[in-house]
């Protein structure tokens, strides 16, 4: 799709701006529907070598440039398995009018393509485009992957005088400077984009002295939070660097995209043709996406809230899809009240106690919330009566539960994990807080047992035949005393273990490492079950659903995967990151997931269909935590940079940054009931934020929906509840127990 | 990759320079062109960068702040570049500089692996690594602990806990008072210790080492003290540690009390409280540590051979365990240790002194320990019979008669019977598959038959005398009050005094202590009433002993009594609220001879001060006393064996030990005598027979030649020879060997002063003599320094204690004042008197001559030739030999005491330590004062009590406590 809005503009702008809005509302709405309509929740996965691409309207023309690519290379079987799948026509591909057809059927790009000409030269350069906006099979066989560099890198083969660069450069700098003060913050994020692609282009021609002037000159006038990519840039002065290295891989296969509004935009563009820049127009065609909005220009603290990610900001109409953010309908469950409860509740007072109890249940269980997703949207896994049992007690323990506030803060119990040796690099807590485990760099995966009951293994196949199957103790019986201990280590991978997530059952763990697998692990008889084998690269991080069964990786290799236990194969992949998948999480519905990436996006990714339905800019670092509040209506995400974001899911509006932390931050943690929200960092430092505060202060109105303009207040100092330091142990993992109780985890450096 | 590193700092990078790039080139034999090797090492920089980028993110993921050789060979690896191996270590590589070529290189040193092989500092494997938990933040509010602490088992010792732990064993080891208290202070109360719990433990374990030594044993258990008192250390297995450096202390004839000035004894108790208070605490950590404890109390006490202070150990042990511990292992043990005790408490002779003081100790100890075991076994006893213990009639007369003693203070006596009670079921319910599963409890009339025999009516003043009780009727309410207490009356308090033997034991229990804190767990803030509760106990019994001692001593002392004489007695600290009771022996001697310190220890004198008891005491109690030579005092017990001959035997030694010595040291100057008079007689006999030969055939061929003329000639030619005029002359009436001159070359020789005037003539005389000197002077000087010994309690302890007790001069300072005022006596006692009387004698000398005739003498340089009374008779000469030769021992003796006194000073002593170490200075019989100079208002006490059996922690004792004990103590007193 944005080779196709590129071309666009290429041809006609005028009309792309006309057209550009009334795009947004209906193309995409429709894309979705008809996404729903063809894949059915239960369908089978998209295949492997399938590349979903970030945003639906994009999905036909890639399809379309998919198929004609693999009839070219004459593997019809993939062609005919991969149209079947798509639910395309059979003849979509043999007309040159069925494409604008099929794409019109798709809703997208509509009146563009007929415009746009030469059809095959557009294939092209969607072939181009997309195989180079699938990274992952770029560096899964290095080897293939040098045609279609290529392909990306010939784009910088027009040339004008490399002397001429940096005069181009500074005349535009210098017609920025002059513009009125209200454009010259949104002009201003032509430079980094701009300064980036010329600076490619003369080293891509061999300039080297010129491109190092270029860069000495121009590199200081960038914004602060590009350095780390500029540092990047800076060690590149060969074109036989620029093959294989990811970052400028980024640059060139995905368009930069800038929110500019229509003012700015013009005296940009007037600018430009009057004094005849085609250098500077050609870089903008080419490789920038620039999103045009009415109204006002946005001022510069606002622009840069929302930049900073490796390509822009995120398009408008990549966060208007509909997403179901609320809970899922909680299965009914009989509530034995225990005699013992009644009386502890005749003894406190009736009224308190019951209220709460009622408010949580009973509007769950009466009316569905409009938000939420159809209870079958997804197919979930039955209740088994352990389940059942582990709700009541769930329900029991949350009716002891402590209402935090800011007069009201959590008591904070540490885990320091000694002798780790550094070596401790995940933890994870099971919901009922029971166990602990953790991931080490030694490639093992330790799980402690937090209360009295120490862990057993279940007996042998020989020693359970001996059990008499009928007594009501089995449960009890089938387990071996002998091995009782506090600890277990799991021995299986092969690499530093990053990523460790306990089944909600808390029957399986899951770890992931770097050796590129994912192992899952009975805590029954403590053994690994299966290695599921896919991302080939290390994988950072995975995490069970909520409701079990399926769980999320993402890693090295730039995708997301969602798997089911039971299949080895993932069943969906999630695409679209330009860089490592850092962190994963599960939405509390199941139907959803986020990814934070090292590209400084987040995406939240449709678990039904695949799509991505949110991308989150404003990151100056790469994620590296990220927390859904309780009622599935928020994300916090951390970075590196130490700050953490709030985002509305709904809204896809960011709502809040809470700056304080010095270092990464790698967990937060919404509290049980959604007051607090706790960060930990690589700083030793536990934060508590006032999440209810930072939630209600926001009145979304309908323009700032509609634009995605957001203003933020700095009130992180208002927030911020309190600060506990610890001694030399960074926080890890944070975690609150059924009754608010915060449990903070990590391995102490002396 | 220390220097990739930096690059993420700074917006320069690090170049290869082409230059090394050409170095690199031509070591792999390769020639490059300028422009080639340029172009690659812009090629390398380039790689090397961008495999650091990507390594950077395995750092990231693997949350750690520091790049790892690891995480950059990942990187390698996952870009298909082969990995770099060898350098996994965590340290970054030392980057060395060469300067003349301004070259750089990682350091990379040779290893011995032979050597590292056979190293024996071998690095500990890593720890396990685990999980511990720890509350932070209390909501959110109050933190339970300082922000950022780490929970302990952290298996390496950070810089900081080294640095503390560098600290608290100096201050604890210093010289200090005040640090060492506050080092103590901190051991109980610091929560973050736990890591060095195994060097304090190791530390502590050094007790054997400094055996010699008191106060670093006095310091060394109170570290243990305080790491017992620690609520946050889990002790673990190294209780066993800890319980056998405490036993050391109670058990094994320490080297320091080889010397009879060292307060050993107020150590032993100290171990022995500290002892119980570990077991009751923390008994349970380690199984069958009681059995433990009681089989190796009573090896030792079963063991004759061990020294008596051994034997004291092992019953105030056995006492601190509970009166249980007594029935089973030192009642039934006792018949056979009795008669070892009576033969050492009945020899009255001198040289027995020492061990008989020793001697009283023990018996003081077991006559406590038994009363206590009386008491609580009538205790248990009327407690299991009247079945419950509120509605007791006894029980109530008990707590009535209690309040009688102490009005205002109602401590509820069921504690008392209630853990007795617990006590007794514990040690019943575990005393099975024990070692002592035979032993059956001895009824408590029989009991105290059997005990009545062995103490008379010393027991007896304890419990009541009536002659019902054998009988005993379980509780009449007198005899339960006189159980519980003294005699309430202060008419039968005189009563009792005049009965009681020469030494009474007050015990005084603090009931909630005593019983085991598994049943009766105790208070948990023993300040607020715990340690009233214990002082109001103390109260009673110490007004009783005031009393007593105010009636026995009438007018002896009465200012004194003002004197408080608990605060010693007390072992209770208000942090910790565990079993600790507080007992004193108040034994004493009749009035005699008690303001000195170690009373016992004084008696060098001839009167044995036993032998102002009134005999029946014992006499009537003890048909047969085991007296030296005759240990058939057991004739009529069957269970006298050889074995017990054989141990009396060796008690008797050791018991006589210093009366043998001088014996010895007798007989063996009296044998030299002998051997150079029978050797050197014959002789000189034969030389004088020759000589008188030659002179009377002389005279027969010269019949013109006058006898005395000849004899004058001869007189002035040896004069001239000898400068002896009488020489010639008692040649012929004197015999150089006789028995005084023998006697006198014997004890010139032996002191190493030397004269040769006197020299053996004969082969056989010489050969002895060599013989006998080898022998002889390591013993004089042996002997010389126990008398010394002897003297030094008399010459110095008791007028320093004086000095600090009338003068109200701190120790240090007295004992200051004390050696000068000694240096100065002795200086004008043993140079200038002798001198004078030098000059009285031999009118011919100077001044000046005399003194260094006394010098030369003292100084034991010896010069011949230079005897007094030359003009004197023969008879005179003899007895001014005999003078000089006693003259010369005792200046001996006076100095070597002088130099004890002098080294006794603190400030001496401090200067020594300097020199010789802090931890191995020889501090012979050093004052435990040194550390209690401030507190010399406790002292009056020692002239009270002949021997104190408990003796506070030292530095332990707040004045509050003081004043309040005070004000507590000053009621019964007049109640009484």
């Amino acid at each position: 799709m944005a080779a196709v809005q590129g071309g666009l503009v290429d041809a006609d702008e005028e009309k792309d701006i006309k057209t550009e809005p009334s795009n947004d509302g209906c193309g995409n709405n429709n894309a979705n529907d008809g996404r729903l309509l063809s894949a059915s929740p239960g369908s089978s996965a998209p295949t492997g070598t399938n590349k979903t691409p970030a945003a639906a309207p994009e999905d036909q023309q890639t399809l379309l440039a998919v198929l004609q690519f693999l009839k070219k290379n004459k593997l019809t079987e993939s062609v005919e398995i991969l149209r079947r799948e798509a639910g395309l026509p059979e003849d979509s591909l043999d007309l040159k009018g069925g494409d604008s057809s099929a794409a019109g059927s798709g809703g997208a790009a509509s009146g563009g393509d007929s415009e746009a000409g030469d059809a095959s030269s557009l294939l092209s350069r969607v072939t181009g485009s997309s195989s180079a906006g699938a990274p992952p099979t770029t560096k899964a066989a290095p080897g293939e992957d040098q045609p279609d560099v290529n392909v990306v890198l010939s784009a910088y083969s027009q040339q004008g005088d490399p002397a001429l660069y940096g005069v181009y450069y500074s005349g535009l700098k210098k017609f920025i400077e002059s513009v009125l003060d209200c454009h010259r913050a949104e002009l201003s994020q032509v430079f980094y984009p701009l300064f980036v692609h010329m600076y490619l282009e003369l080293v891509y021609n061999n300039h080297e002295n010129e491109a190092k002037a270029f860069f000495e000159k121009f590199s200081g006038d960038q914004e602060c939070y590009y350095e780390e990519d500029l540092r990047i840039l800076s060690s590149l002065t060969k074109k036989e660097h620029m093959r294989g290295n990811e970052t400028l891989l980024d640059f060139r296969t995905s368009k930069f995209v800038l929110r500019i509004s229509r003012d700015s935009y013009q005296l940009l563009k007037r600018h430009l043709q009057e004094r005849q820049n085609n250098q500077i127009w050609n870089i903008i065609q080419e490789h920038l996406y620039i999103d045009i909005f009415d109204g006002m220009p946005r001022s510069k603290s606002q622009i840069d809230a929302m930049s900073g990610s490796l390509a822009g900001e995120a398009k408008r109409e990549a966060n208007k899809a509909k997403v179901y953010y609320g809970l899922l309908k909680e299965p009914e469950i009989e509530l034995p009240l225990d005699d013992e409860d009644e009386e502890a509740e005749n003894e406190e007072g009736k009224p308190k106690k019951k209220k709460p109890k009622k408010d949580s249940m009973g509007s769950k269980s009466k009316k569905q919330d409009p938000n939420a997703p159809s209870q079958t949207r997804i197919p979930l896994p039955e209740l088994k009566d352990s389940d059942k049992l582990d709700k009541i007690m769930y329900m029991k323990e949350a009716t002891k539960r402590i209402r935090l506030g800011p007069d009201n803060l959590p008591s904070i119990c540490f885990y320091t994990f000694l002798n780790a040796y550094q070596g401790l690099t995940a933890v994870d807590f099971t919901d009922d807080s029971s166990l602990i485990a953790g991931g080490f760099a030694d490639s093992t995966v330790r799980v402690w047992s937090v209360t009295p009951k120490k862990l057993r293994k279940v007996k042998s196949a020989a020693d359970l035949n001996l059990i008499d199957k009928e007594s009501d103790d089995v449960l009890e019986r089938i387990m071996d005393e002998k091995t009782a201990s506090e600890s277990k280590i799991l021995y299986g991978h092969s690499g530093p273990v990053y990523g460790i997530s306990f089944s909600p059952d808390r029957n399986y763990l899951l770890s992931s490492s770097e050796d590129g697998t994912i192992r899952l692990w009975s805590l029954q008889t403590f053994t690994c079950l299966v290695g599921y084998k896919g991302h080939n690269y290390p994988v950072w991080d995975t995490q069970f659903s909520p409701h079990g069964y399926y769980f999320i990786s993402g890693g090295h290799d730039r995708v997301a995967r969602l798997w089911a236990t039971d299949h080895y194969q993932p069943l969906r992949i999630f695409s679209g990151h330009l860089a490592d998948v850092t962190c994963t999480r599960f939405h509390p519905n199941s139907n959803y997931v986020v990814t934070g990436s090292s590209d400084r996006t987040i995406r939240l990714w449709d678990v039904l269909n695949g799509n991505c339905v949110r991308i989150f800019t404003g990151h100056k670092g790469p994620i590296h935590a990220l927390a859904f509040s309780p009622n599935g209506k928020f994300l916090a995400s951390g970075a590196t940079d130490g700050r953490v974001l709030l985002w509305d899911i709904g809204h896809g509006l960011m709502v809040g940054e809470l700056k304080g932390h010095t270092d990464t931050i790698y967990s937060l943690r919404f509290s049980r009931d959604g007051e607090i929200l706790a960060s930990g960092s690589m700083d030793n430092t536990v934060r508590l934020w006032d999440a209810t505060k930072a939630f209600d202060d926001l009145e979304t109105d309908d323009f700032t929906a509609a634009t995605g303009h957001i203003h933020l207040q700095d009130n992180s100092q208002e927030l911020l509840l309190g600060t506990y330091l610890s001694k030399s142990t960074p926080v890890v993992h944070l975690h609150f127990t059924r009754r608010n109780l915060l449990l903070a985890a990590g391995a102490y450096n002396p | 990759v220390a220097v990739r590193m930096a690059d993420r700092e700074e917006r320069r990078f690090a170049e290869v320079s082409r230059e090394s790039v050409r170095l690199m080139a031509e070591s792999a034999g390769v020639e490059l062109g300028d422009d080639v090797a340029a172009l690659l090492a812009e090629d390398v920089c380039y790689r090397l960068r961008e495999a650091t980028q990507s390594s950077s993110q395995f750092m990231r993921h693997a949350k750690r702040r520091k790049l790892t050789v690891e995480d950059f060979n990942r990187a390698l690896r996952w870009s298909n570049v082969e990995a770099i191996c060898g350098y996994g270590a965590q340290d970054a590589l030392p980057f060395r500089s060469v300067k003349e070529g301004e070259f750089f290189f990682i350091e990379d040193r040779d290893i011995n692996l032979v050597e590292l092989a056979l190293a024996t500092n071998i690095p500990k494997g890593c720890a396990e690594t685990m999980v511990r938990v720890n509350v932070s933040y209390l909501d959110g509010k109050g933190n339970l602990e300082p922000q950022g602490t780490v929970p302990t088992a952290v298996q390496s010792l950070s810089d900081d806990l080294l640095k503390y732990y560098q600290q608290i064993t100096r201050a604890i080891l210093g010289e200090d008072p005040h640090l060492m208290k506050v080092a103590l202070l901190d051991l109980q109360s610091n929560s973050k210790i736990a890591a060095l719990l195994p060097y304090f433990v190791y530390v502590i374990s050094g007790v054997k080492s400094v055996s010699h030594d008191l106060e670093q044993l006095n310091r060394l258990l109170h570290m243990v003290k305080s790491l017992v008192q620690n609520p946050y250390l889990y002790l673990g297995s190294y209780v066993r540690s800890l319980v056998s450096s405490v036993m050391y202390c109670i058990l094994e004839p320490l080297a320091a009390s080889i010397n009879p000035l060292n307060d050993h004894w107020t150590l032993r108790d100290y171990a022995a409280l500290l002892l119980s208070h570990i077991f009751w605490t923390h008994g349970d950590l380690v199984s069958g540590l009681y059995h433990q404890i009681l089989l190796s109390l009573q090896k030792v006490l079963s063991d004759p051979v061990r020294p008596l202070c051994s034997h004291y150990g092992a019953v105030v042990g056995l006492h601190a365990l509970g009166w249980k511990a007594v029935e089973r292992v030192l009642f039934p043990h006792l018949p056979a240790y009795w008669a070892n005790l009576q033969a050492v408490l009945d020899d009255y002779s001198v040289s027995n002194a020492q061990v008989k003081a020793d001697g009283h100790k023990v018996y003081g100890a077991i006559l406590v320990a038994v009363e206590r075991l009386l008491k609580m076994k009538a205790l248990s006893l009327s407690q299991s019979a009247e079945g419950g213990s509120s509605g007791q009639p006894g029980s109530l007369v008990g707590a009535m008669g209690y309040r009688v003693s102490s009005p205002g203070l109602s401590p509820p006596p069921e504690p008392l019977s209630e853990a007795a009670l617990g006590i007794a079921s514990h040690l019943q319910a575990g005393g099975a598959g024990c070692p002592w599963e035979e032993w059956t409890p001895v009824s408590l009339p029989a009991m105290y038959c059997e005990l009545y025999s062995f103490f008379g009516d010393s027991l007896a003043v304890r419990f009541s005398t009536g002659p019902g009780f054998g009988s005993y009727p379980p509780c009449t309410p007198a005899q339960l009050g006189d159980a519980r207490k003294e005699p309430p009356g202060p008419a039968s308090n005189l009563d009792t005094t005049r009965k009681m033997p020469q030494l009474t034991a007050n015990l005084n229990i603090s009931p909630r202590q005593d019983g085991s804190p598994r049943t009766d767990p105790p208070p948990p803030s023993l300040a607020a009433t715990g340690s009233g509760r214990s002082l109001a106990r103390s109260s009673s019994s110490s007004s009783m002993q005031r009393s007593r001692s105010s009636s026995s001593r009438s007018g002896q002392r009465s200012a004194g009594l003002s004197r408080d004489v608990f605060p010693k007695a007390r072992f209770t600290s208000p942090q910790t609220g565990p079993p600790a009771f507080s007992f004193l022996i108040g034994g004493r001697q009749m009035g005699r001879r008690c303001q000195g310190r170690r009373p016992f220890q004084t008696t060098f004198a001839p009167t044995p001060p036993l032998s102002t008891i009134p005999p029946r005491a014992y006499a009537h109690k003890l048909p047969v006393i085991g007296r030296v030579g005759k240990p058939c005092a057991d004739k009529k017990r069957s269970e006298a064996t050889m074995a017990q001959l054989v141990s009396s035997v060796a008690l008797f030694c050791q018991v006589n030990a210093f009366a043998c010595l001088v014996l010895c040291y007798v007989l063996f100057i009296v044998l030299g005598g002998v051997v150079f008079t029978a050797v050197e007689k014959p002789v000189e006999t034969e030389l004088r027979a020759e000589v008188e030969e030659l002179h009377r055939s002389f005279l027969q061929e010269n019949p013109c030649v006058q006898e005395s003329r000849l004899s004058e000639l001869l007189g002035k030619a040896l004069s001239a020879h000898h400068a002896d005029v009488a020489v010639l002359k008692a040649e012929a009436d004197e015999a150089h060997y006789d028995f005084t001159s023998s006697l006198y070359f014997v004890i010139v020789t032996l002191t190493t002063m030397g004269s040769d005037s006197y020299t053996p003539k004969s082969d056989e005389a010489k050969l002895f003599c060599i013989f006998y000197c080898t022998l002889g002077i390591p013993l004089t000087l042996f002997l010389l320094t126990l008398l010394s010994n002897v003297f030094l309690p008399v010459v110095t302890h008791a007028p320093v204690h004086h000095l600090c007790t009338y003068w109200g001069l701190p120790y240090t300072r007295a004992a200051l004042v004390h050696s000068c005022l000694l240096s100065v006596l002795v200086v004008s006692l043993l140079f200038v008197l002798p001198t004078l009387l030098v000059c009285v004698v031999e009118p011919g000398w100077s001044f000046l001559d005399a003194l260094f005739f006394c010098f030369v003498i003292l100084s034991t340089v010896g010069q011949g030739g230079n005897s007094l009374g030359r003009t004197w008779s023969p008879t005179a000469r003899e007895t001014l030999k005999l003078l000089t030769t006693f003259y010369l021992l005792l200046g001996l003796v006076v100095i070597i005491t002088l130099k004890d006194t002098v080294l006794q000073v603190p400030r001496v002593c401090a200067l020594l330590r300097l020199f010789s170490g802090p931890q191995y200075a020889e501090l012979e019989g050093i004052h435990l004062n040194e550390l209690t100079e401030d507190h010399c208002e406790e002292e009056p006490q020692y002239s009270q009590s002949v021997c104190t059996v408990s003796s506070i922690p030292l530095e332990l004792m707040r004045p509050s406590d003081v004043d309040l004990h005070r004000a507590r103590t000053s009621t019964p007193t007049e109640t009484t």
